[in-house]
């Protein structure tokens, strides 16, 4: 009776910490191969771990190939591991960091990040055999392949373009512009957008991406294989062009364009505050379902004296393997079937752009809603008419675009010059790539 | 007292050795928890704060390099610079918010249950998406609180996206989320017991001076506790931010709260030497103004126990 | 006299009433969101809507294919319902030691206490991490419990230990007449008059364990042990397409059980149980 409670806490302590660590231990033994003796029995018993992040839609068509992929492959369980956008990244650091990553892991246009850190395991060994990639787009290859090594399959294409908000257009009585429209265009129509809009203005400034596309018709480039290839004038002409574009009022004005979310659900054109963005092709369903206002993708404005467009087709996702996977073979093997298979593209669809596969992509226009059509048809234009390379994201990919947004910001609430916050910009990204890339590889 | 204490002294008794044995065995599930979950990670950060740490490679020891970086660092400086100003204004007006409601609260009266619950619910939304969204929604160009302004012909802001009103916009959601310290000192409240009111009435107090002399002494050792803690959160906040801004601190740093400066440079950057010793120097900071609030203390906060630990 | 302090009564009810409204709106507007058609919820965020649907609801509910929302709200009450037993008992220990027992290196452990509190979390995320890893301890809810069992969250201890200050001592001198020890001190003296307080914590500990996002997608990896937060952002991919309708949906269907936890138990933190008379 005497001090039961005290005894009483310590014994559940005691209890739900034996209990705890015999029963993870037992599950321990089931799925790693730490121990040597089980490595035999292992090949033919493997849990390969898969991570990704999305929402619901792609959820649940991964699932479906994964089993689809188990099925055929009945020694292999997958241990699916996904979640939302938010934490993944967080999270996957964490893991890499206490060498408890996934095997097969979803990134975005970080990819470059974690290659430069050596984390991911070079794919080279398994092509031809594991790995089919003779039918992918070779640009693709390209977007994945850093020193000459192949680090990741390109889960889907996607191409910048102008998503256009048809209902608004017409709202505000103005024509379409042709599909070859130019920046000059561009700046005479937007104005009269904002002019005949009740409380909505022509464009969203095209951020980052922009530039890069601005730059390509130019024939420069952010960065590509250690070289920086832009000068801070190109910066001083990107500002230059915006802020003219908000000083002939056809760009949104700095406190609307501010709080534009990059969720396209809460973006500016699905909440009419302006009627021309800049995304990614494969976001189209995405925008177009969260409003009841009609859109349409349009190329980029051309650039009138080089005649270029500066759109190149864009890899959205990839999987890549971690570089200490016990299972090499099996995590290529499952790529494979992931970006080849023709069922199981079918059921992926265009949920992370259009297939790399030629043959695969083939097979899915015929059988797209029109909405796919939309998506398809345009990445094809931009596949033949394609007058740019493409360039991969900037090292440093989140630290680099927050710098971007800033300056802009800078110029907006004009906190500094156009002249001054481009120059400090420019600065300030060459030491950022020079941390990403060569410290890093130290 | 006192003799007893010399008695207790002299002896040494097996009362006392008995009372160490035994307050270490109330002290031992934390004591187990500290020294094996949290000690270690605490001494692993500090040396990592003298490393460059990419998370992924080995840390390679650079000595004092990120402290001194920090004072050279004009994000950093932002970051200290939003963040002291969000404390010096949401603490004290959280803290009177909150005690100023569980005062009224505390009284017996129908729906009281309903009322603090209704006070309590934007608390507990918490950190939730739909927080980000419905402040969006609010404080934007064309959002509500300009449209009612304009009905008192008022010409609003775009409060959120405006980088001198934006912190504006988290202080007054932090305020919003009173709610735990509002529990907290409606626990304190009834701590206090009713004989003490009973006789202030009796004496003749009125009800502002029966707050003053009897409440509030009496409340003090809350009013302590919640100060501290309000002070804690408020320099580490990080959500309300994190989901404003989406990450960003923004528009142009001025929601760059110091945890979020922090998050971002040892987990988007992959400088976590350097955001552990920004932890690290905010751990100073804390430590420092919490031994200033635990020394005055003394002649402000009133025990029961007769104010020694 | 009766009908001005009748006037005083309306006087408050009114402002309470008034202000209430400010703190209700979020939640009126998250109720009426979850019922809009997904194509209006950002296109026209007005409280008031043309069209209604349950489609959120029920597409919300079942997440994933063989998933749905009620394993999410089964996992999350039984870490929040550890977590509260688990935190009742040790951190009420570690404060009962810390405000009414003498021991050597007291103050040595209660700064040590309070500086658990003043490191942020994410400056040790990492090296915890490694632990739980080496422990093999991640995927399950170990992480998220056993920590409260070893009185981690050191804010209800100092907590606790405030409130426990407040008990007068002369009623600990004379238990020890009556030849009580330290233990029955504790169960029979500091305990029952703590309830408000242990309320507090109780409450506390389930509504933030319950909205914990960041420590439970660090540790819970795959669907069948997901929890409420991580629930909800599944989904939500911040460049594709999210569902932001099953999002509200089922914001609002997890709001009910903290709110209710709240509703129940906030009456015993000002009403008490036994601490009557205290004093007398």
């Amino acid at each position: 009776m005497k001090n039961w409670y005290l005894y009483f806490v310590l014994a559940l302590l005691a209890v739900v910490t034996i209990a705890c660590s015999s029963d993870s231990a037992n599950e321990e033994t089931e799925d790693t191969s730490s121990n040597d003796g089980q490595e035999q029995t292992d090949e033919e018993n493997i849990t390969l771990r898969v991570a990704w992040w999305g929402g619901q839609e792609r959820h649940d068509r991964t699932l479906q190939v994964i089993e689809m992929y188990e099925e055929q492959n009945p020694n292999v369980t997958i241990e699916a591991e996904y979640s939302g956008f938010d934490g993944y990244f967080d999270k996957l650091n964490t893991q890499l960091a206490a060498g408890n990553a996934p095997d097969v892991i979803q990134f975005g246009g970080n990819l470059n990040d974690f290659v430069y850190r050596d984390v991911i395991l070079p794919l080279d060994d398994y092509v031809g055999n594991q790995l089919n990639t003779s039918l992918h787009d070779q640009s693709m290859l390209d977007s994945a392949t850093f020193d000459g090594k192949l680090y990741g399959v390109t889960l889907g294409t996607t191409a910048w373009g102008i998503l256009v908000n048809k209902t608004l257009f017409e709202e505000a009585g103005v024509a379409l512009p042709s599909k070859e429209w130019t920046w000059d265009e561009f700046k005479d129509l937007t104005p009269q957008l904002t002019e005949n809009l009740d409380g909505a203005y022509g464009t969203g400034d095209f951020g980052e991406d922009g530039f890069g596309v601005f730059l390509a018709q130019r024939d420069k480039f952010t960065y590509l294989d250690g070289e920086i290839g832009f000068e801070a004038q190109d910066v001083k002409d990107w500002f230059n062009l915006w802020k003219e574009l908000r000083e002939s009022g056809g760009a949104a004005i700095p406190e609307v364009q501010v709080s534009a979310s990059q969720t396209p659900e809460q973006s500016l054109i699905v909440q009419q505050d302006v009627a021309i963005e800049s995304i990614a092709s494969n976001q189209l369903g995405a925008y177009a379902g969260a409003t009841e206002d009609e859109f349409e993708l349009y190329p980029y404005p051309y650039n009138a004296e080089t005649g270029k467009n500066g759109v190149s087709l864009r890899p959205s996702q990839y999987f890549a393997a971690y570089k200490d996977t016990p299972h090499p073979e099996e995590a290529a093997k499952f790529m494979d079937f992931f970006v080849n298979n023709i069922e199981a593209t079918e059921v992926l669809g265009n949920d992370r752009g259009a297939p790399v596969n030629s043959d695969v992509r083939k097979n899915l226009i015929d059988q797209a809603d029109e909405m796919d059509q939309a998506v398809y048809s345009y990445i094809d234009l931009v596949s033949e008419s394609s007058d740019a390379p493409y360039i991969p994201n900037l090292p440093g990919y989140n630290e680099n675009t927050q710098l971007f947004t800033e300056t802009e910001q800078k110029i907006y609430y004009d906190q500094q010059s156009v002249d001054e916050a481009a120059d400090s910009y420019y600065e300030e990204v060459i030491a950022n790539i020079d941390k990403y890339v060569n410290e890093a590889a130290e | 007292m006192e003799s007893s204490e010399i008695k207790r002294k002299t002896k040494l008794s097996k009362d006392t050795k008995k009372q160490y044995v035994a307050a270490y065995l109330f002290l031992l599930p934390w004591l187990i928890g500290f020294l094996g979950l949290v000690l270690g990670p605490m001494i692993s950060s500090l040396y990592l704060s003298f490393t460059r740490f990419d998370l992924l490679n080995t840390p390679e020891w650079i000595g004092f390099a990120n402290y001194q970086e920090m004072f050279q660092d004009d994000r950093w400086l932002a970051s200290a610079k939003v963040t002291l100003t969000f404390v010096f204004i949401a603490v004290p007006t959280q803290l009177i918010a909150a005690l100023l409601v569980a005062v009224l609260l505390n009284k017996k009266m129908a729906g009281v249950g309903f009322y603090r619950t209704t006070y309590y619910l934007p608390s507990l939304l918490g950190g939730s998406v739909a927080i980000a969204i419905l402040w969006k929604n609010l404080f934007e160009i064309d959002g509500l609180v300009n449209q009612v302004l304009a009905f008192f012909h008022i010409e609003g802001q775009g409060w959120i996206s405006h980088p001198d009103y934006a912190l504006g916009t988290i202080i007054i959601l932090a305020t919003w989320q009173f709610g735990a310290s509002m529990v907290i000192f409606l626990a304190g409240l009834k701590q206090i017991p009713k004989e003490l009111y009973e006789a202030a009435a009796v004496d003749g107090g009125t009800k502002c001076q029966i707050f003053f002399r009897v409440t509030l002494p009496l409340l003090s050792p809350v009013i302590f506790f919640n100060l501290i803690i309000e002070l804690i959160k408020s320099i580490q906040v990080f959500t309300s931010a994190f989901i404003i801004s989406e990450g960003t601190g923004g528009p142009i740093n001025s929601t760059l709260f110091y945890t979020l400066y922090l998050y971002q440079k040892g987990f988007t950057h992959f400088e976590m030497g350097y955001a552990s010793a920004m932890a690290w120097i905010l751990v100073f900071v804390l430590g420092v103004m919490t031994l200033v609030i635990f020394f005055s203390s003394k002649y402000w906060v009133h025990y029961e126990d007769g104010g020694k630990l | 006299m009766d009908q001005s302090t009748r006037k005083s009564r309306i006087l408050t009810h009114t402002f309470i009433i008034l202000f209430g409204l400010f703190m209700l709106y979020p939640v009126i507007w998250m109720v009426s969101s979850s019922f809009k058609p997904e194509s209006l919820i950002f296109s026209s965020p007005s409280i008031f809507s043309k069209t209604w649907t349950l489609d959120n609801y029920l597409n919300g509910w079942n997440v994933v294919r063989d998933v749905n929302f009620g394993q999410f709200f089964k996992n999350s009450f039984i870490i929040s319902f550890i977590a509260v037993v688990a935190n009742l008992a040790t951190c009420s220990m570690a404060a009962y030691a810390f405000a009414r027992l003498r021991f050597p290196l007291k103050k040595l452990w209660f700064a040590c206490m309070l500086m658990t509190i003043m490191l942020p979390a994410h400056a040790t995320l990492i090296p915890q991490y490694t632990i739980f890893h080496q422990l093999d301890w991640v995927n399950t809810i170990l992480p998220l419990t056993v920590p409260k069992l070893l009185a981690t969250d050191a804010f209800f201890i100092f907590l606790m230990v405030q409130f426990f200050r407040g008990i007068p001592r002369e009623l600990d001198e004379s238990a020890i007449m009556d030849g009580c020890g330290v233990f029955q001190i504790y169960t029979r003296i500091i305990m029952p008059l703590a309830v408000p307080v242990l309320i507090t914590t109780a409450i506390f500990t389930f509504i933030w364990t319950w909205d914990d996002f960041f420590s439970q997608i660090l540790y819970l990896n795959t669907v069948d042990t997901f929890t409420v937060p991580l629930g909800l952002r599944l989904f939500l991919d911040s460049q594709g397409e999210s569902s932001w309708g099953s999002v509200f949906a089922m914001s609002v269907l997890s709001l009910i059980p903290i709110t209710t936890v709240f509703f129940i138990f906030q009456r015993y933190i000002v009403d008490g149980i036994a601490t009557t008379g205290i004093k007398g």
